[in-house]
């Protein structure tokens, strides 16, 4: 390919960028996500195409491919192949497959998403035969790593098919041979010793819900008959780390409008509990969370004010010497700072509903997320991808809806999005677009989604930019996932050694 | 390579041998040359040569290839030696008791670097047919070798010819081949040397900056940067163990920190980092006012670079630099990177409390060294 | 002059005039989009002296004053992005293609 070299008039020009006035100065990102700080004069040089070729900012700019004089090909293929990098979740296609074993539940938790059966009510338990037409499906995935989810309801409620799915997919991974991985999304409030050894031997990974300390978890997460689910809960996870290890046993927040500004408190139990992260994941507009808005929703600010605290705080724990994570810091993080991209479905462009995960409801029917089986059971079936006792690979996951997902998220070309300077490091969620305003595409001024993402981002570039170096020793803690190393002594030359 | 003086008989052309005190079969002898004193008489027979410390009337009656040297505690069981009987010079192609051991591939260059050591020279001659002889002498091998000139990868496929030598004689041996990386972006090389499948292959590519301008003007090519990144892209593709090596001059010292974050960002793949204080000897001495900066002046942006990519998980090293003019957080970087037969100390390193683990200088740095050398306490 | 004084109309809809010779249709309608959050904004018929534009607040904590200066300010910001993105169009389009070509459609 042949490039045109740059017009006489002027020495650079751009190349792709974003930019965004903050801190006093003028954010830039260009296409591979690399950023870089200018003044606002120095920015308006540059804009004006004035900038000298001699200066280091020039060179800074050039190196970081915000301007190219010259040839366009090195360039180019530089920032393409750090833009592929960053959209490396596209390769490997729908590696996330989440199987509900069951819509019944021994809790009943008040922003639940499920629409909670009675816990015998075993019709809508997934059936043997469901679940091997979906294993079938899953192992259609081109991706060379697969993920299965059992959630429900409650998983556990339905073991035998949990078992039948684990042995069924290990059975046919002998000859494909994907790197095959099991998690369990599990109350834990009625897990017996039998299950966990099972977990044990087949190296299911255990996700369980911690919403804080006993009297703010039992707030919002009862058990189907009214009363607290805290101590089952510590009984269950006493007993799963004893079995199955700690390093295999996570756990996850909800924030309602009863946690907001007790975020510290809620570190607090988990450092307690044994945990060494924490996702400060906000309440989903979902299930009975809208019909219990009143009670348990909160305005965006309050949200991010709490989290923006609980971040700090976090922080301030790590300072102290207590290594803890707080997860989703770690993945906008990780796409800030380092070439990579993450996985995380609800934040991705292209959304990752449907091309990166897929859930298969009891009866088989596949959706792109769990919000699109939400719509669905409230008789909204926009985003059902096909059934997998009546439509193959093709039609489910090459069909229209996918499509349809894919093409209202990519932030280079949403409203408000394709400008911004977050955009690389950002996504869309157009199911929760449609769920919640009625449009895959949503008006982006007024957008909770848009709001509480900017913030927090912010709130980290900030840190980024002014933490003094301890604190840029704790967020790379995080990326890396390795405690902070302890200061290495400067007489200290133990770690010499001969080339 | 190190050398000392001789005088031969009883030779004409130059010849390679491997160094021993005796004891092999009659019929393996005509790759070794027997150490011996002047005043012994063992059985010489069939080896290609003997060195000796005088001249002995033993071997000349017998028209035995003979080499004379002033002592014979330089030579270990097992060093590899070539004899120039025009010079009466030994060069040691081989050492076993060095880590540092390198092939020269080919002297020429297709890079005039302001601070090459090695000036390019145009070869009439391949050295592939005489370095595939040293390296079955080299059998089993020592722990790592270096395959380096002027530029390797000109010589071409004859580069597979060497590394299939290596595999086949030195399976245990980690190669290392040190290249400007122009021709590697080549697919269908990089191809055939991945399809070699040499299971303990490292790449050291040299990039000293991070925008072509500067790059360029040190490496005396313009397109030799863009060269350069599709080669390490290349060998990325292929799934090679890839080292950089940024050598700190004048010109790019002050960018440090920005070339560890452009290492960072466009080659995240990298294996190793190495940054390389300057030899000052070759091109690098003739332009020394031009690319010469006292180690000590660098300093902060050698600390600010090792921190940068040490905090993002590439492993980073220092090589060249003594202890003394780094500052403290930095010694963890610094390795023993000088071959031993260029390796110097100082007589005020006498005293200093870390000289076993200091790498010490060049024998070049005569020409110009810094001015912050000091022995560390205990 | 760049844009006029903001003029409070009787319909409670305050109007201020932007220049087109500094300012295209395509800035103000990108800047327009980010404060419809707040109020309501018409795009009125351009006429010699420029482009009007009519702010309407949505609620009545919204500072009518200081939202048209923000406006005046980011569109400066936004008629810059213009240019950018003008300027580098193809190019990007070019990254993305390089980006998902698949390999053996390229040299090397």
């Amino acid at each position: 390919m042949i490039f045109s070299s740059v017009s006489a008039d002027r020495t650079y020009q751009f190349l792709p960028f974003r930019f965004m006035r903050v801190f006093g100065k003028a954010l830039l990102v260009n296409q591979g996500g690399q950023f870089l700080m200018l003044d606002n004069d120095a920015f308006a040089r540059f804009a004006e195409g004035i900038l000298g070729t001699n200066e280091d900012i020039y060179l800074d700019l050039k190196a970081k491919h915000f301007l190219a004089d010259g040839g366009l090909e090195l360039p180019v293929e530089m920032l393409a192949t750090k833009y592929r990098t960053k959209k490396a979740f596209l390769r490997s296609f729908t590696s996330l497959h989440m199987l509900v074993l069951t819509i019944r539940c021994n809790q009943k938790c008040k922003y639940c998403q499920v629409a909670c059966e009675n816990a015998n009510a075993h019709r809508f338990d997934m059936q043997a035969d469901t679940a091997k037409k979906s294993v079938d499906l899953i192992f259609q995935s081109p991706s060379p790593h697969i993920k299965i989810e059992f959630q429900g309801g409650e998983p556990l409620l339905n073991f035998d098919v949990l078992r039948f799915a684990v042995e069924y997919a290990k059975e046919l991974n002998a000859h494909i041979k994907k790197h095959l991985e099991f998690v369990v999304c599990t109350n834990l409030t009625d897990v017996n010793r039998e299950q966990l050894d099972y977990c044990k031997e087949h190296e299911i990974y255990i996700s369980t819900s911690l919403d804080g300390p006993q009297s703010l978890h039992d707030l919002c997460r009862p058990m189907h008959a009214g009363e607290g689910s805290h101590d089952r809960l510590m009984a269950g996870l006493e007993l799963a780390r004893e079995i199955v290890g700690a390093d295999r046993v996570s756990a996850l927040m909800t924030a309602t409008r009863a946690s907001l500004g007790q975020f510290p408190r809620i570190v607090d139990e988990y450092v307690a509990k044994g945990f060494t992260s924490i996702f400060f994941r906000s309440l989903n507009p979902y299930g009975r969370a809208v019909s219990g808005r009143a009670e348990l929703g909160y305005p965006v600010e309050e949200f991010v004010r709490s989290y923006q605290e609980g971040l700090d705080y976090i922080l301030e724990l790590n300072l102290r010497g207590t290594w803890f994570v707080e997860d989703y810091a770690a993945l906008l993080l990780t796409r800030i700072l380092t070439p990579f991209g993450t996985g995380f479905v609800d934040l991705q462009s292209p959304s990752g509903a449907g091309i990166a995960c897929a859930i298969y409801d009891y009866d088989g029917n596949v959706y792109v997320s769990d919000e699109g089986r939400m719509l669905a059971r409230n008789g909204d079936k926009k985003f059902l991808m096909g059934n997998v006792h009546q439509h193959d690979y093709r039609r489910v996951f090459r069909g229209d809806v996918i499509q349809r997902t894919v093409e209202s998220s990519c932030v280079e070309c949403l409203p408000g999005c394709r400008d911004c300077a977050f955009n690389i490091w950002c996504g869309a969620d157009p199911v929760r677009n449609y769920a919640t305003r009625g449009d895959m595409v949503v008006h982006k001024p007024s957008d909770d989604f848009c709001q509480r993402n900017m913030a927090i981002i912010q709130h980290l570039l900030n840190k980024v930019l002014h933490g003094d170096g301890d604190i840029q020793d704790v967020l790379w803690s995080w990326i890396t996932r390795r405690p902070r190393a302890k200061a290495l002594s400067c007489d200290s030359e133990d770690n010499l050694c001969d080339a | 390579m190190r050398c000392l003086n001789c005088q031969t008989s009883n030779m004409t052309v130059a010849l390679i041998g491997k160094v021993t005190y005796g004891g092999i079969p009659t019929n393996q002898r005509s790759d070794y040359m027997l150490v011996v004193r002047a005043s012994d008489k063992p059985d010489a027979k069939g080896y290609r040569a003997v060195i000796t410390d005088g001249d002995s009337p033993y071997f000349q009656k017998r028209r035995i290839p003979m080499v004379c040297v002033d002592g014979l505690t330089s030579f270990s069981e097992g060093d590899i030696l070539s004899v120039e009987p025009t010079t009466g010079t030994i060069m040691f192609l081989y050492e076993v008791n060095t880590l540092s051991n390198a092939i020269l591939v080919t002297e020429e260059c297709n890079c005039a670097c302001l601070m090459c050591p090695q000036p390019p020279k145009h070869e009439s001659e391949s050295r592939t047919q005489f370095n595939c002889k040293l390296i079955r002498l080299m059998a089993p091998g020592p722990k790592e070798l270096a395959l380096t000139g002027g530029e390797p990868t000109l010589v071409g496929d004859q580069l597979l010819t060497l590394l299939r030598e290596c595999q086949k004689w030195l399976p245990d041996t980690n190669v290392i081949v040190l290249s400007n990386g122009r021709r590697l972006s080549d697919r269908r090389y990089a191809e055939g040397l991945a399809r070699l499948g040499h299971s303990r292959l490292t790449i050291a590519v040299a990039l000293y900056a991070d925008v072509d301008r500067l790059h360029d003007e040190i490496v005396g090519v313009k397109g030799a940067f863009g060269d350069t990144i599709r080669g390490l892209y290349t060998l990325a593709l292929y799934g090679f163990v890839i080292e950089i090596r940024v050598v700190l001059l004048s010109l790019n010292y002050r960018r440090l920190p920005k070339i560890a974050d452009f290492l960072y960002s466009n080659m995240p793949f990298a294996s190793h980092v190495a940054f390389m204080g300057m030899e000052t000897t070759g091109l690098a001495e003739k332009n020394l006012e031009r690319v010469w900066v006292d180690p000590f002046d660098y300093r902060q942006q050698l600390e600010e670079a090792c921190g940068y990519l040490s905090q993002r998980m590439i492993p980073v090293s220092v090589y060249n630099l003594p202890l003394c003019v780094l500052p403290p957080p930095l010694r963890r970087f610094a390795r023993k990177s000088i071959s031993e037969w260029k390796n110097i100390y100082l007589p005020e390193c006498q005293v200093c409390g870390v000289k076993t683990k200091c790498g010490g200088f060049f024998e070049s740095s005569g020409v110009r060294r810094s001015a912050y050398i000091f022995p560390i306490g205990d | 002059m760049i844009y006029n004084k903001p003029l409070l109309k009787e319909d409670g809809s305050t109007e201020v005039v932007v220049d087109p010779v500094f300012f295209g249709s395509e800035a103000v309608l990108n800047t327009a989009y980010l404060f419809t959050g707040e109020c309501y904004i018409r795009l009125l018929a351009t006429s010699e002296q420029g482009i009007v534009i009519a702010f309407t607040p949505k609620r009545p904590d919204v500072t009518i004053g200081v939202l048209v200066q923000q406006y005046l300010n980011e569109l400066i910001d936004q008629q810059l992005r213009v240019q950018i993105r003008h300027d580098t169009a193809d190019i990007q389009r070019v990254i993305v293609i390089e980006a998902f070509a698949p390999l053996d459609t390229k040299e090397g």
